[in-house]
């Protein structure tokens, strides 16, 4: 079965022409590459039209790729670029207001919305909704070399080998900024912990 | 979610309950916008893929080329090619070196029959009409009176034995200069009987009889070719049927001694006119007459007819040199002479 192939002998048939072959692994890898680019740029539109550009350079890339390199080391390094050129070029713009709507949809909130207040949440269910807000607040602000690392650490669970070859900084590097995004998540979230223990 | 083997996570609990809460975080589902339009370009770009993943007609070749049987027919077709070369050159490596002793044997016939023609002039009016008997008893072997009918001799399936005779003879009439370079012709001297050295008795200079006609001065053959009898030169011109042990012995040849008697005494077997020892032939060893056109003529149709093609060669050569006319009104057309002659012997001759 073709659905059954690995990632990399996927890649080769479909530079043999395969376009199944292709199906395949944008079915296996389009959710989560769509999850780290958005954790990584926080917008949703951003991130589906960095999803679309990262597998298009998959397609046009294809010829180039070797057998011997890791097909999700190859794919989030092309996404990781990918959101690094798109955090750059969003430097030279104005900072977000704290009163703009985070989503473009109607019911989002503002910024100020979800960064919690000292007041606990009613039900469980605005408990975790503003954990999960705290959190990507949180990780929205850690540094860029220490987000993509904690991403790829912790929700894509990469050893820290692949994920120095996506970045392409030795492995200890990779540690030692997992190191100290873990310890400014720690701080940042301190006075959340019995919010946590509270959460399901 | 877990980590992987490389597992140094700071696992308090604070941490832990941290990870409980982004690991509950639920995972966005991407839209379907662009979808389609990703699939169109990897379609396209499949049909690209395919195209140039099929291999061309030279990389379908090469590849046919490095299968094992195409390898193995490759080595064996090199190996007999290079077998074949190699015979090839040989061959014409042997054709070449009999071509250079022809050559070289064909200069030395004329050299000396040039050098007989002008010594044999004082001779001949010296000897008179013992010359003239010299001279007919040259054609002995093949016009003498006496003479048995010519026995078919074997033709010589290769041109290498005859040539090797006509380059013993041929050397035999210069001075030996390194007897070591053709040592495998040496003969013996004495204690050999006819019978086992049958080439011996056979050989017409040899078996002629030591007393000189008038004007030869020496008594042996080989004396007399050491004094450059004209006689002699016929008989070495019929090289091929000496014995190379006999004709190229440096000894015998500048021996001015007559033959042991061996030879006379107990002739062998006559295997052709040519070859039969008459008192002619005998007597025009010691003379100093050059043999006449009609009987260089009568001994190349001769040793044609047997089969001798070396000794046509050079008759036909003596021919040409001394008359082209008759060469071509009597040698050329001659079928049994042509045979032995290449084909572009005429030519090459003149």
């Amino acid at each position: 079965m073709i659905t059954d192939q690995a990632d990399e002998d996927l890649m080769v048939l479909y530079q043999k022409g395969e376009v199944r072959a292709f199906e395949v692994l944008l079915s296996r890898h389009r959710r989560p590459v769509y999850n780290f680019i958005l954790r990584f740029v926080g917008d949703k539109e951003t991130a589906e039209d960095l999803l679309q550009e990262a597998f298009m350079r998959v397609i046009k890339g294809a010829e180039a790729y070797k057998r011997q390199a890791k097909f999700t080391t190859w794919l989030y390094t092309i996404a990781r670029n990918l959101c690094v050129d798109q955090t750059r070029r969003r430097k030279h713009r104005k900072h977000a207001s704290l009163d703009a709507p985070m989503d473009s949809s109607e019911e989002s909130g503002t910024l100020m919305d979800v960064i919690p207040g000292n007041e606990m949440a009613s039900d469980r269910k605005s408990v975790n909704k503003q954990l999960h807000e705290t959190m990507q607040l949180a990780i929205a602000a850690l540094s860029e070399e220490q987000r993509e690392v904690f991403l790829m650490r912790e929700f894509l669970d990469m050893p820290f080998k692949q994920i120095a070859d996506v970045v392409g900084v030795p492995e200890n590097t990779v540690k030692s900024r997992m190191r100290y995004a873990l310890e400014k998540l720690r701080l940042e979230l301190d006075e959340y912990k019995d919010l946590a223990k509270a959460a399901p | 979610m877990t980590s992987a083997g490389d597992d140094d996570r700071d696992d308090d609990a604070q941490l832990r309950q941290l990870r409980a809460v982004w690991v509950s975080m639920r995972d966005e589902e991407p839209s379907d916008r662009g979808l389609a339009a990703l699939m169109a370009a990897a379609r396209e770009k499949a049909s690209e893929l395919e195209h140039a993943a099929q291999p061309s007609w030279w990389q379908r070749v090469l590849a046919s080329l490095r299968r094992p049987p195409v390898l193995a027919l490759a080595t064996v077709t090199v190996l007999l090619g290079g077998a074949l070369i190699i015979t090839q050159r040989r061959a014409d490596m042997k054709a070449d070196a009999t071509a250079t002793s022809e050559t070289s044997a064909d200069s030395n016939v004329v050299e000396r029959s040039d050098r007989e023609r002008a010594e044999s002039v004082p001779g001949a009016q010296r000897a008179g009409a013992g010359s003239t008997a010299a001279a007919a008893g040259s054609a002995a072997p093949t016009a003498g009176p006496g003479a048995a009918p010519p026995a078919p001799a074997p033709v010589e399936p290769t041109l290498a034995k005859p040539t090797a005779e006509v380059t013993a003879v041929v050397t035999e009439k210069e001075p030996r200069r390194d007897p070591k370079a053709t040592p495998k012709l040496k003969a013996p001297t004495t204690g050999s009987t006819p019978t086992a050295q049958p080439e011996f008795a056979v050989r017409p200079d040899d078996d002629a009889p030591a007393p000189a006609p008038a004007g030869a001065g020496e008594a042996g053959p080989r004396g007399g070719m050491a004094g450059s009898s004209p006689s002699l030169a016929i008989a070495q011109d019929e090289a091929p049927v000496l014995s190379d042990s006999v004709t190229s012995d440096p000894g015998t040849a500048t021996r001015p001694k007559p033959k042991k008697p061996i030879a006379r005494s107990a002739p062998p077997p006559i295997e052709g006119e040519d070859r039969q020892t008459t008192k002619d032939e005998s007597a025009q060893v010691g003379g100093n007459t050059q043999p006449t056109l009609d009987q260089l003529v009568t001994q190349c149709a001769a040793a044609a007819a047997r089969g001798d093609c070396a000794a046509v060669r050079v008759l036909a050569q003596r021919i040409l040199t001394r008359s082209p006319a008759v060469y071509k009104s009597r040698v050329a057309p001659d079928a049994a002479i042509k045979r032995c002659l290449p084909s572009t012997a005429p030519n090459s001759m003149q």
